[in-house]
């Protein structure tokens, strides 16, 4: 059976008819199941954390990204769960790129149920999907053997799957690409412009990276829209441990 | 829908002006070096180091480029090209070596097909066994 698990954003009125209409299209494809609904004192993690004590195999999230981020994070210890995604809300970005358009079409997706296998990054105890930034000057130890800081400054972004169709990260590959931007500028033109800047990026294949500031301060990580603070962080690929429903116009 | 790959299946590093690298890099695709790497640097592709590189490190690639600055020692098992700006502190060892006017190297320069390499090899190990 499929366990539904409801945003706590849709109990606006607003969405009341659309809701109406998807769950009708569920039941007409015979794959409606049990609701929950997220509340105020009812987590994202627990509430998948109770759906799969009482057997869930498919936990279908509808929401926006920061609530299929929230749901990767926690479905992520239950390696034999498959996520599925319903969008709602305004930004919808990772369904999209998992080939999910709208509400009605994920019907259809979760109906035709195309599984894909897909790594997760894991920076200190939580999951991630697409990308990890952490700005500053930051020092990133990668896979045990070099360290790379930028000379002024910039910002390391570990990347699982490219939010951009051209940019670097495939969730398949087993590894990340760790990039370090920097911005580099020219004498006069940043005396005269800033806006001249320009930024050099530099792409480093790793599977795990370590990442610190000098003198052990504490950094601001953003993954998947969610921040994370710490003094370090460690982040690892997890190769194919996500069981997610895609569709056929997927990014990957 | 998939997404293309290139000839080193997704396997380039870029080290870009304004990073610096320490300790021991291995990469087993291309690398392209603008930055700083001090330590030692291992493409198993091509490598090219541009001008605004600047590296303390024996190097080895298997095709190289270089028109910056190396202190170490410096390996390609096939072509090695220095452009005019090179600047090459350390031995160079190679198959085939392309040198543009202008290029400084302070060092040994080895250009040898590899049964010549053996040779040479083999003839030292015997002088250091009878010695």
């Amino acid at each position: 059976m499929y366990h539904y698990v409801y945003e706590s954003f849709l109990t606006d009125p607003k969405f009341a008819k659309q809701l109406s209409v998807i769950e009708n299209r569920l039941t007409d494809l015979g794959i409606y199941g049990s609701v929950h609904r997220l509340a105020l004192f009812k987590t994202m993690k627990g509430t998948i954390q109770d759906a799969v004590r009482r057997g869930a195999k498919t936990v279908v999230v509808v929401g926006d990204d920061g609530s299929v981020a929230r749901a990767i994070d926690a479905i992520a210890e239950f390696p034999g769960v498959t996520l599925g995604i319903i969008p709602f809300g305004e930004k919808n970005t990772i369904a999209k790129l998992l080939g999910i358009d709208d509400g009605m079409s994920a019907c259809d997706v979760l109906s035709a149920r195309l599984v894909e296998e897909l790594d997760l990054g894991k920076v200190n105890n939580h999951y991630f999907l697409t990308s990890l930034h952490i700005p500053g000057a930051v020092t990133a130890e990668c896979n045990g053997q070099y360290t790379v800081s930028p000379v002024n400054g910039g910002e390391i972004c570990v990347s699982n799957f490219s939010m951009d169709a051209n940019g670097p990260g495939d969730p398949r590959d087993g590894r990340f690409e760790t990039m370090v931007k920097t911005a580099t500028r020219g004498f006069f033109r940043s005396m005269f412009s800033p806006a001249y800047a320009s930024a050099g990026t530099s792409i480093f294949p790793t599977t795990h990276v370590i990442v610190r500031a000098p003198g052990k301060a504490q950094m601001t990580a953003i993954a998947d829209g969610q921040s994370y603070q710490d003094a370090e962080f460690r982040v690892e690929i997890m190769p194919r441990r996500l069981n997610i429903i895609v569709g056929k116009g997927r990014q990957i | 829908m998939f997404k293309k790959e290139d000839g080193s299946g997704g396997n380039e590093t870029i080290i870009a002006s304004g990073v610096k690298v320490e300790g021991d890099f291995t990469s087993p695709g291309n690398v392209r070096i603008e930055g700083i790497v001090i330590g030692s640097v291992r493409a198993d592709g091509d490598l090219v180091v541009t001008e605004t590189a600047s590296i303390e490190a024996d190097v080895t690639a298997t095709n190289a480029v270089v028109a910056g600055e190396i202190k170490g020692n410096l390996s390609a098992a096939e072509k090695l090209e220095l452009l005019g700006t090179a600047k090459i502190n350390g031995n160079i060892s190679c198959r085939m070596l392309t040198v543009e006017g202008g290029a400084t190297i302070s060092g040994n320069c080895q250009v040898a097909q590899e049964k010549a390499v053996a040779r040479e090899r083999a003839r030292e190990s015997k002088a250091a066994a009878e010695a």
